[in-house]
């Protein structure tokens, strides 16, 4: 090492020598940079953590309204009603007092009058049946009316005494007396209003179109094609 | 606080890494010329506590301090010389009146001409003459080839020897 090196190096230490310092002041802010550290760490997260849930809770918020606007799924009573049958309408069937016209629809080739009404087999004069039939526009329902091959008429049991208040109903379909889209129910004479709702909750309101058997009220809806009313309400 | 290093029972704990090292860093940053030395220090522990869990050799800590220390008093006094915007003019350290007394002419000769070099004539001159660094510890601890630290060594031991004269034993 050269003199001047040797010189160097004391003028170093003597510099360094300056620096005085309490190490146990120097450690407890060591701790306090540590702390104030971690505090900026948990900010950088803390900051787009709290922008996500704010958003989150935004997206929880509107989904509770648009549940809540919508009915519930559990709202009235389910429908467990018989499935109707094709039933022709020919000599043996009797039918109680007037039938009533549901609707028109267009098909294929003519325009369609949907008729309903109750009656009974002959063969079988207790078992009530409440129908629909479906015939063109201006032909009269009797018993030699053609039905061109369609599922016309569709009649099912008719049971009072169940103490329900929806009887009967037909959810129309292709090749029906009623078209897919259409449904048909028939209540008992008290209620004036049926709510019908699918499996998704959706509400159909009934319109009274008419009564038959004197107290019978038919109500006609329109339907979700494919997703059939499963709960009805009535007031 | 204070804990040892993940895995490693040897390692020896930040906090005794602190008493160790604390002081000297001051001090290196301080013969750097950073005017905030402590504070340089201080930070330089702190990004080592955040790195103190990722930390595989902990024989290695010094030298990441080292280098730690280095690169934040060159930002300081890159700081300094746009704050003051006369960086040429300033005296490189402003000695007390207690100091200046005491300190002998040579010491002070000697640190107005350290002051006066580059920077990295400055940093190794301090690496080497005080921290008693190998060539190898220089060229990792400024991110430099061996080569250049002894060039730099050469020229800092020229210009000291131009600007000092025979007075101070400049001679070769």
């Amino acid at each position: 090492m050269t003199d001047l090196e040797r010189k160097l190096a004391e003028a170093l230490r003597g510099q360094a020598g300056e620096v005085t310092l309490n190490l146990d002041a120097a450690w407890a802010e060591q701790q306090r940079r540590h702390r104030r550290s971690r505090r900026r760490r948990g900010a950088v997260w803390a900051a787009p953590m709290a922008a996500v849930l704010v958003v989150l809770t935004s997206v929880l918020l509107a989904t509770q309204v648009n549940t809540a606007s919508a009915p519930p799924a559990n709202r009235g009573q389910e429908l467990q009603l018989a499935k109707p049958e094709y039933q022709p309408f020919d000599h043996r069937m009797l039918t109680d007092g007037d039938m009533a016209i549901i609707t028109e629809f267009a098909g294929q080739t003519d325009r369609w009058r949907v008729w309903a009404y109750t009656g009974s087999q002959v063969t079988a004069p207790d078992r009530k049946l409440f129908c629909l039939a479906a015939i063109p526009v201006g032909a009269d329902l009797t018993e030699g009316t053609p039905q061109y091959g369609t599922k016309s008429p569709q009649c099912t049991e008719l049971r009072p005494d169940t103490g329900k208040t929806v009887l009967a109903g037909y959810v129309g379909e292709i090749g029906g007396p009623l078209p897919p889209g259409k449904a048909v129910y028939l209540v008992s004479s008290t209620p004036e209003q049926l709510r019908l709702y699918n499996a998704q909750g959706d509400l159909s309101q009934g319109k009274l179109v008419d009564r038959v058997a004197s107290s019978y009220q038919v109500f006609l809806a329109d339907v979700v094609p494919g997703s059939p009313p499963v709960r009805a309400e009535v007031s | 606080m204070g804990e040892s290093a993940p895995g490693n029972l040897g390692a020896p704990t930040f906090h005794a890494l602190f008493r160790e090292y604390f002081a000297q860093m001051t001090r290196l940053a301080h013969l750097l010329g950073a005017d905030d030395a402590e504070n340089v220090a201080q930070e330089a522990f702190v990004k080592l506590h955040q790195r103190w869990d990722t930390l595989t050799d902990h024989t290695r800590v010094a030298g990441y301090l080292r280098t730690t220390v280095v690169n934040m008093s060159r930002s300081r006094t890159r700081h300094l010389r746009v704050v003051r915007r006369t960086p040429q003019e300033r005296p490189p350290d402003e000695l007390s009146a207690e100091v200046r007394a005491v300190a002998n002419w040579e010491h002070q000769q000697l640190r107005a001409v350290l002051g006066r070099l580059s920077r990295r004539q400055r940093e190794v001159l301090v690496l080497r003459y005080w921290l008693d660094l190998s060539t190898a510890a220089i060229a990792e601890t400024l991110g430099i080839s061996q080569g250049t630290v002894k060039a730099t060594t050469h020229h800092a031991m020229e210009n000291l020897r131009k600007h000092l004269g025979d007075d101070l034993g400049g001679e070769r």
